[in-house]
């Protein structure tokens, strides 16, 4: 059977670019390194304990944390 | 080895480019959804479809199910970057979207090409991926070369999915490139 040609989904829609394919290749690569790892089940942190810990760490670990904020917060729509 | 469920235009690129042996090789098993079919067979995939009996999982949707995806689908209408606002036409990756909230599916990857339906996922903190993206994963895992991802690509192009002849080009210089 051959394929249907020119049928095109949501035509109007908007694809996503280049930088969101890397993006998406990035996370993959980590959900299949989390796999790898074993599988992980979710756990409640209260606030105050993920707030204490930032006392733990180190320059360059605090500096992932803010940029993984800043990209958190315009995904939200919050600058 | 993670899940995948896929939104209808995905799927479309993958039967477009005779790929979805690849995502089952790359995740073990690929979901969707009623309505997800119903749009394949309405774009004319309908034979296809029971070539693919096994490969494609089906899900039907409970009550509460179909009524969180009517509000996803509403949210997606709704956003800034949607072109089309209708909810009616966003089902299909709502739907997947709902069906990411069972706990069988914790941790799934879902499939999504659309820019407003990819926005909502990603706030709804759901892990996404794009068609392209899991393509040059199989690349770095050598179940493709960089010449057959661009062939794929283009093969999908050519058979209507709007992938730009650049974002193909793109998409290949990065597998070329080791993806990094």
């Amino acid at each position: 059977m051959n394929p249907p040609i020119g049928q095109v989904h949501e035509p109007d829609e908007a694809l996503h670019d280049v930088e969101a394919a890397l993006e998406d290749v990035r996370r993959l690569r980590k959900v299949f390194q989390r796999e790898a790892i074993g599988r992980a089940v979710p756990i409640n942190v209260p606030l105050w304990a993920l707030l204490e810990a930032l006392d733990y760490l180190r320059p360059d670990e605090l500096r992932q944390v803010a940029q993984r904020a800043e990209a958190r917060l315009v995904t939200i729509g919050v600058s | 080895m993670p899940i995948l469920l896929s939104d209808t235009g995905p799927l479309i690129s993958a039967f477009q480019s005779d790929s979805l042996n690849l995502l089952v090789t790359l995740f073990g098993s690929v979901h969707s959804t009623e309505t997800c079919v119903n749009e394949l067979v309405r774009h004319g995939w309908g034979e296809i479809l029971k070539q693919v009996e096994g490969l494609l999982v089906i899900h039907t949707l409970t009550k509460s199910e179909k009524d969180d995806a009517l509000a996803v689908a509403r949210k997606i209408a709704a956003h800034p970057i949607a072109k089309d606002h209708d909810p009616k036409n966003h089902l299909g990756e709502a739907e997947v979207m709902a069906l990411a909230r069972r706990t069988e599916f914790e941790g799934a990857v879902i499939l999504l090409d659309e820019l407003a339906a990819r926005a909502t996922a990603s706030e709804l903190g759901l892990t996404i991926s794009g068609f392209a993206g899991v393509l040059l994963l199989a690349v770095e895992a050598g179940l493709l070369t960089p010449k057959e991802l661009r062939e794929r690509l283009e093969h999908c192009r050519k058979l209507g999915t709007h992938y730009s002849t650049s974002f193909s080009e793109s998409i290949f210089q990065l597998a070329q490139a080791g993806v990094k």
